[in-house]
């Protein structure tokens, strides 16, 4: 595990690597799908600074809609960026052969998991472990028929019902 | 067996430190069968909605969420009260709550809160703390909102005082009883390195009678006229 992991890692880059040992036992997030900002804190290295969701943020694809991996080429609100809960553009980096999306294909998405905290209604705040994304139409409806892991339950402010109603896991 | 409801956490079970602990539910029925509440809510078969009351609230359109739920930080075993701390979601779905930026901090340094000092776990695994005791048996979560009852939430609140106060009471004895050998030892202990060191000590009759126990005096110049400093050593 560990030297497939390593190959793995070396794509990703040397600042990723510094943080290598930290990441290993995988509870903390895996370097792969991490934001892409660098800046790293030195005095608690174990984990990157977490931001938004920016253009060129990779993000896990959470449903069967046939997608992977996309990448963030637009935030549709927010000037820094999306966050939890937000709906952005995306291209298709990485996609099953034989699916509802292609590689390639501009796609809409709703942010259902990020790395970044986010505050809650009551003032206190949620984080993920991952940045993760169910893939949507236009009008909202997601493209799959279902979502893997846990989704928060902002969603329902934010009109994705459906999503929630696909969902395993409510936080 | 009846049990007076409340929202508090119950202990989360996916925790190293609570499968040594094990709570009986021998002592609680022993002690209800000697001191009953009255008009509490009898223990049926807890229907689990695994989503929260505000989800809940929130779906049927019916109430608002109004329940207040104290939670439990995961590091330090503290209460979180509500929009306070922050919580951290796996992919497992499992979630950590955080009472505050420090233990939250710690958690990221992988810290086992068994082998830090200041958490309640560490208290506990070391035998500081309370462990075992039919009061604890009452803080549960229970994932059903309660209807409200007049005379069940007055007994309630009667009885949280009156669970509170046994509770202090106990964890008073169980620190007397820890402690109840200390005086004894530090005594004991003092007698020893008396005894090893009094050799050390001088009475101060021989040190002026004998001068070479003391250092001897220096005359330094000083070169303000005023205060003839005698420096001693």
């Amino acid at each position: 595990m560990n030297a497939a992991f390593t190959s793995k890692c070396s794509k990703v880059g040397s600042t990723l690597l510094r943080h290598f040992g930290n990441n290993i036992s995988g509870i903390l997030g895996k370097p792969c799908e991490s934001v892409a900002k660098p800046s790293c804190n030195h005095i608690f290295s174990q984990q990157q600074q977490r931001t938004f969701i920016q253009m060129r943020t990779n993000l896990k694809v959470v449903d069967n809609s046939g997608a992977k991996r996309v990448m963030c080429i637009q935030a549709l609100k927010g000037r820094r960026g999306a966050r939890l809960g937000d709906t952005i553009i995306a291209s298709v980096k990485e996609a099953q052969p034989r699916g509802k999306v292609k590689k390639g294909e501009v796609v809409y998405g709703v942010v259902v998991r990020a790395a970044m905290q986010r505050g809650r209604c009551d003032g206190s705040e949620i984080k993920f472990d991952d940045n993760a994304v169910v893939l949507v139409n236009k009008q909202g409806e997601p493209i799959g028929t279902r979502v893997f892991g846990p989704v928060p339950h902002e969603l329902r402010k934010k009109k994705h019902v459906k999503i929630l109603s696909l969902a395993e896991h409510i936080a | 067996m009846v049990v007076a409801r409340w929202w508090w956490e119950e202990e989360d079970h996916d925790r190293p430190l609570d499968a040594d602990v094990g709570w009986g539910s021998e002592g609680i029925r022993k002690y209800f069968d000697k001191h009953p509440i009255k008009n509490a809510v009898g223990d049926d078969g807890v229907r689990s909605i695994g989503r929260g009351v505000g989800f809940e609230a929130g779906l049927r359109g019916r109430r608002r969420a109004v329940t207040m739920r104290l939670e439990k930080c995961w590091f330090c075993s503290s209460t979180i009260y509500p929009g306070h701390g922050i919580q951290f979601v796996r992919n497992d779905a499992k979630i950590f709550r955080f009472c505050r930026s420090k233990c939250h901090k710690n958690f990221k340094m992988k810290r086992n809160p068994r082998k830090v000092k200041w958490t309640k776990a560490y208290r506990r695994l070391h035998g500081k703390d309370m462990t075992q005791d039919a009061t604890f048996e009452f803080e549960r979560k229970r994932n059903r909102p309660e209807r409200y009852d007049r005379n069940v939430a007055e007994n309630t609140l009667k009885a949280i005082k009156k669970i509170d106060k046994v509770r202090v009471a106990r964890e008073a004895r169980h620190h007397a009883m820890r402690m109840k050998g200390k005086k004894a030892i530090e005594q004991r202990a003092a007698a020893k390195e008396l005894e090893q060191s009094i050799h050390m000590v001088k009475a101060p009759i021989a040190l002026q009678q004998e001068p070479s126990l003391t250092l001897p005096k220096i005359k330094v110049k000083v070169s303000q006229s005023q205060a003839e400093g005698n420096m001693e050593e």
